[in-house]
Parts: structure tokens; C-alpha cells; sequence
């Protein structure tokens, strides 16, 4: 099986938050109680039944399952990042 | 490539000057341009016979190699190879529909709006070879249609066209976008064609491949069907050489800010340089303190570093710096480039959709705290708190609104450090700035019109 990872659609998040209580080790809240996903791969079924859990959790269905090959199609194209600047986006806050 | 032999090629000579390094940047109806050669501005849109007069009759088709070969890709931003987003909607079931994305709601911007008021078919060429190539029967112009001009330029052109009977199979609809600075991004677009309001949306497949009612919709950039419109004429060998080897064909730039006429249109041709550009009659004589460059939420750079900038949009994206609408705007010499990021940041807030949370509450605070900056709160504190808030937003949008505003408020703080400084220490800038006015300018208001189709 290919490697998976969680998926955020920010603009259905109302930030009710059971995400991040079921799946910590890939969902944490941001600063105004808004979903912040780490993108990195599933590990392990024990994670992936987590996930798969807040998927169905989620009252809004803002979070998905997606294959990792998939996520650069899915992604949103951001501005590239200025030179220079600190460029740690995703994953590491 | 073939060059049709009736067709009088839209620069002087096919070979010589474009061929070499040389540089040139064409105003409308210079010898040198490209997409604006043929007559001058002031004789306004070029009409269909006089179109067809210089350039020849629209070509049967447009090839794909062609457009591969030619390297063209979007000039609204994205930089994406066109031929790519054609053979992705290609692909798909249903019938594709072929959009021209001509909203242009950078404030600045006038490229788009310029090249429609002057050459209409050009666009409306490129628009009907690309859907006769997608086997497309509908093509859509989205457009302001409070910038009369061009408005009136594109429905004339329309009726000129199906009175000639040219585009057969091809039905041109002119689609009015909503009044907001998100109405041009691809699935807000697709939103408002589905006749719901400007709203992004997360794709989980670009909308060339599932758009409007899930058909493959392409949208593209105007000026992007202009150039489809020429190398079908001339091919893509003669289209290559208009840009540097990067980034193939010439290009549109809008000239705002601090620059004699704020919303000139000049097109790069060839290898050419920000500071040919902004150099060239009645320009810049020297270095400007700083330059926005690619839209609102696009990016400041120092005027020493933006001087020896490459027009070229490959080489500049990776550099960090999108040339994206194609907005050059030196910061005005009697302006504050603090105080215009904070009213750039606070009109950009205003300009969320109001979805995502860290758009909808970050945006406003990152605005508050560089207005804070402007009034000589620039404590470290301050500081670290934005560099916080940078964070938070980057990334977390459905779109890519926030992460432009924090963007031009990243490259702000880095080009304008000694601004802060002196603003936390005396409360104004080095030069006392702070108050003028700087030529960019803001929409009146953030009224949503409500989409109407105004022709059929």
C-alpha cells in the first residue's frame, strides 16, 4: 500500500478541535484553535486508524486521507518563498 | 513551423534583432513589440479587418508540438506550461469549456485590460484556436466590466466576429467578474461561473481537469491567448527568441508607483533587465529606494537588487520573487515603504473570502501590527510577534491569498529594516515620508457585484 497522509481543507475547518485530541502526532491547534496538519506519512495501522478516525470525526469533513504522491497536485501552488527569509513552512511549527 | 506567407510578421524582421541578445521594450504600436505592434494606442481597439489586414486570417488550428516547442507558459502568475494545462483538460471526459481569464483584479495591473482595449482579436484568436484544439464549443472572457473600455473593446470585437462568421463552431460568451481581489484566482472563478459568489475552494484536481459543473475548464490568463494567437502564425521558433531562453516569448509588465505614467504597459522583448524597464524614456534615472514587484502580494525588493533583476519569470520565481501579474512599482521617492506595505497588508485583509481561519484572523492582525510598526511600536516584541504570525498563516489557506500577504510583509521587513528602526527610535523614517501618498492605488470599495452575463 502507497503512503498516506492527512489532508486539511482550511476552508471547512471551524476549529471544533476532536481532530487534534483523537490524532496529536499529526494534528495540533494553531494559535486561534484552527486544525494545523502535518503532511508528513502515516506510520504505522495503529496511526492510520487515528486518522481514519478524525476523517469521520470531523463534523465539518475537512480532512481527508490522500496518497503522498497525490499531495503536490492537491496543494494549493503557494507563492515561492523569498530568498533568504526563513523558509520552514509545514510540518515544523 | 511554418509562417503563414501572407502575413506580415508583427515585428519588423523575422531575424536580426530578435534573434540576438539584443533587448527592446515595446510601448502599444511600437515596431518592436509583439502583442502590441500594428497601430498606435490612440487609435484604440484594432478592428477585424484591419486585424486580419496585418496579421492574416485566424489559421486553422493551433498544433500542440507547436505550443510545446514554444515554451509558452501563463502570464497570469501561475508560470505553468499552457500546453500542459491543455493536454490535462484534453484528457478528461465531458466537454471542455475554455475560459479567458481577463479579470485583472491586481488594483495596479493593466496589462490585461490594455491589451484588450487595443487588441482584441489577438486574444479572441488564441481563446478559439485553443478551443478548437480541445474540441471546446464555449469560450468565456471574464472581465470588470466597469473598465468600459475594454469591455466595450471585447463585445464590439464579439459581434465583428460572428458577423464575419469566422469562429463557426466556436460560441464567445462575455462573463462579468465580481468586484473583489480573489474573483481572478482559477476556483473562485470556477465559483462564480457555477454563479455562486468569488469563493476559493481547496482543489483536490486543478479545475482544467474538473472545473465548472465538473467539466475541464481551462482558464488562462489573456495574455496568454494572445501569444497562442501568434504562434499559430509564426511558430514557436519565431515565438522563442521574444524572451530569455528560460522563459521563451515577450512579455507584458504594468508600470505603477513611483514612475512618471503609474499604469503604463510596456512589453519586454528579449533579454531585458528591471532596470531597462523602468529606465527607458521619461523613467528612472537612477536606483528607486525599493520595487513591489508581481501584485499586491507580491514581493518588495531593494532598488540595487531589483536594477540587475532579469525580466524573466523562470528565473525570478526561483529566486523567491514572482513576477506574477507582471507588476513593476517602484516605491515613490517622497513614499514610506512601511507605511504602503501596512496599506497594502490592510487592503489584502479586506480581500479574504473568509473561510480559513488563519486568513480570516491573521491577516487583520498581521495589518494592526505593521500600522503599529508605521506609529513607532517596533519593539523586538513586536517584531517576533509578526515573525509568529508568518508562521501561523503560510500555508494554511485553501488558497494562496495568505500566504501572499505574508509575503509582502516578509520581504517588507527585510528591505525596510532601517525604516523600522528609525521609526521605533524617532517615529517616523529617515526622510519624514511617512504621510504621502505613494501612486498605488486602492479600489474605492470592497462591493461584490453579483455576476451578470452580459452577452450571449
Amino acid at each position: 500500500m502507497s503512503a498516506t497522509r492527512l489532508v486539511l481543507d482550511a476552508a471547512r475547518c471551524d476549529g471544533h478541535g476532536i481532530c487534534a485530541l483523537r490524532c496529536p502526532d499529526r494534528v495540533s491547534l494553531d494559535q486561534w484553535g484552527y486544525a494545523a496538519v502535518d503532511p508528513a506519512p502515516l506510520e504505522g495501522r495503529r496511526m492510520q486508524r487515528r486518522a481514519a478516525n478524525v476523517v469521520a470525526a470531523c463534523p465539518n469533513g475537512a480532512l481527508a486521507i490522500a496518497a503522498v504522491a497525490a499531495v503536490a497536485a492537491e496543494t494549493p501552488p503557494a507563492p515561492p518563498s523569498h530568498t533568504g527569509a526563513s523558509d520552514n513552512r509545514g510540518g515544523g511549527r | 513551423m511554418t509562417v503563414t506567407e501572407t502575413a506580415a510578421p508583427p515585428v519588423d524582421t523575422m531575424t536580426g534583432v530578435m534573434q540576438t541578445a539584443t533587448s527592446v521594450v515595446g510601448l502599444p504600436g511600437d515596431p518592436g513589440s509583439r502583442l502590441l505592434s500594428g497601430p498606435a494606442q490612440s487609435g484604440g481597439a484594432e478592428s477585424l479587418a484591419a486585424h486580419q489586414a496585418r496579421l492574416g486570417a485566424l489559421p486553422t488550428a493551433v498544433h500542440l508540438e507547436e505550443l510545446a516547442a514554444s515554451g509558452l507558459t501563463g502570464r497570469g502568475g501561475g508560470n505553468f506550461p499552457f500546453v500542459k494545462k491543455v493536454q490535462l483538460a484534453a484528457s478528461r471526459p465531458g466537454t471542455p469549456l475554455v475560459v479567458v481569464n481577463a479579470s485583472e483584479s491586481e488594483p495596479a495591473s493593466r496589462k490585461d485590460v490594455t491589451l484588450l482595449a487595443l487588441r482584441p482579436h489577438l486574444v479572441l484568436d488564441g481563446a478559439v484556436l485553443t478551443a478548437r484544439a480541445l474540441g471546446a464549443a464555449q469560450v468565456v472572457v471574464y472581465l470588470h466590466s466597469a473598465r468600459t473600455q475594454s469591455t466595450h473593446a471585447v463585445t464590439a470585437a464579439v459581434a465583428q466576429r460572428r458577423a464575419a462568421g469566422i469562429d463557426a463552431s466556436v460560441t464567445v460568451t462575455v462573463v462579468d467578474a465580481p468586484q473583489s481581489y480573489l474573483s481572478g484566482e482559477s476556483s473562485a472563478l470556477v465559483s462564480v461561473l457555477e454563479g455562486r459568489g468569488p469563493v476559493p475552494s481547496l482543489r483536490r484536481v486543478p479545475v482544467a481537469a474538473t472545473g465548472v459543473g465538473g467539466r475541464p475548464t481551462l482558464v488562462s490568463n489573456a495574455e496568454t491567448y494572445a501569444h497562442v494567437a501568434l504562434i499559430a502564425r509564426f511558430g514557436a521558433s519565431w515565438f522563442r527568441p521574444g524572451g530569455p531562453a528560460s522563459s521563451p516569448g515577450s512579455t507584458l509588465l504594468t508600470l505603477a508607483g513611483g514612475v512618471r505614467s503609474p499604469g503604463l504597459v510596456v512589453e519586454s522583448v528579449g533579454q531585458t533587465s528591471l532596470r531597462q524597464v523602468l529606465s527607458g524614456p521619461g523613467g528612472l534615472v537612477e536606483p528607486p529606494r525599493a520595487v513591489l514587484i508581481g501584485g499586491y502580494a507580491g514581493s518588495w525588493v531593494s532598488g540595487e537588487a531589483a536594477w540587475s533583476l532579469p525580466v524573466d519569470r523562470s528565473w525570478l520565481a526561483a529566486a523567491g520573487t514572482s513576477l506574477g501579474c507582471g507588476l513593476v512599482a517602484p516605491l515613490d521617492s517622497s513614499a514610506c515603504g512601511l507605511a504602503e506595505t501596512a496599506r497594502l497588508l490592510g487592503y489584502l485583509a479586506s480581500q479574504s473570502a473568509g473561510q480559513c481561519g488563519p486568513c480570516v484572523l491573521g491577516l487583520p492582525e498581521l495589518a494592526e501590527r505593521f500600522a503599529a510598526l508605521v506609529d513607532g511600536q517596533g519593539s523586538r516584541r513586536q517584531l517576533r510577534r509578526i515573525s509568529e504570525l508568518a508562521v501561523s498563516i503560510r500555508g494554511r489557506g485553501a488558497c494562496a491569498h495568505p500566504d501572499g500577504a505574508v509575503q509582502l510583509a516578509e520581504t517588507a521587513l527585510g528591505v525596510f529594516a532601517t525604516e523600522v528602526r528609525s521609526h521605533a527610535r524617532r517615529g517616523t523614517c529617515p526622510r519624514r515620508r511617512c504621510a504621502a501618498t505613494s501612486g498605488l492605488p486602492l479600489p474605492a470599495g470592497p462591493a461584490v457585484a453579483a455576476a451578470a452575463v452580459m452577452s450571449r
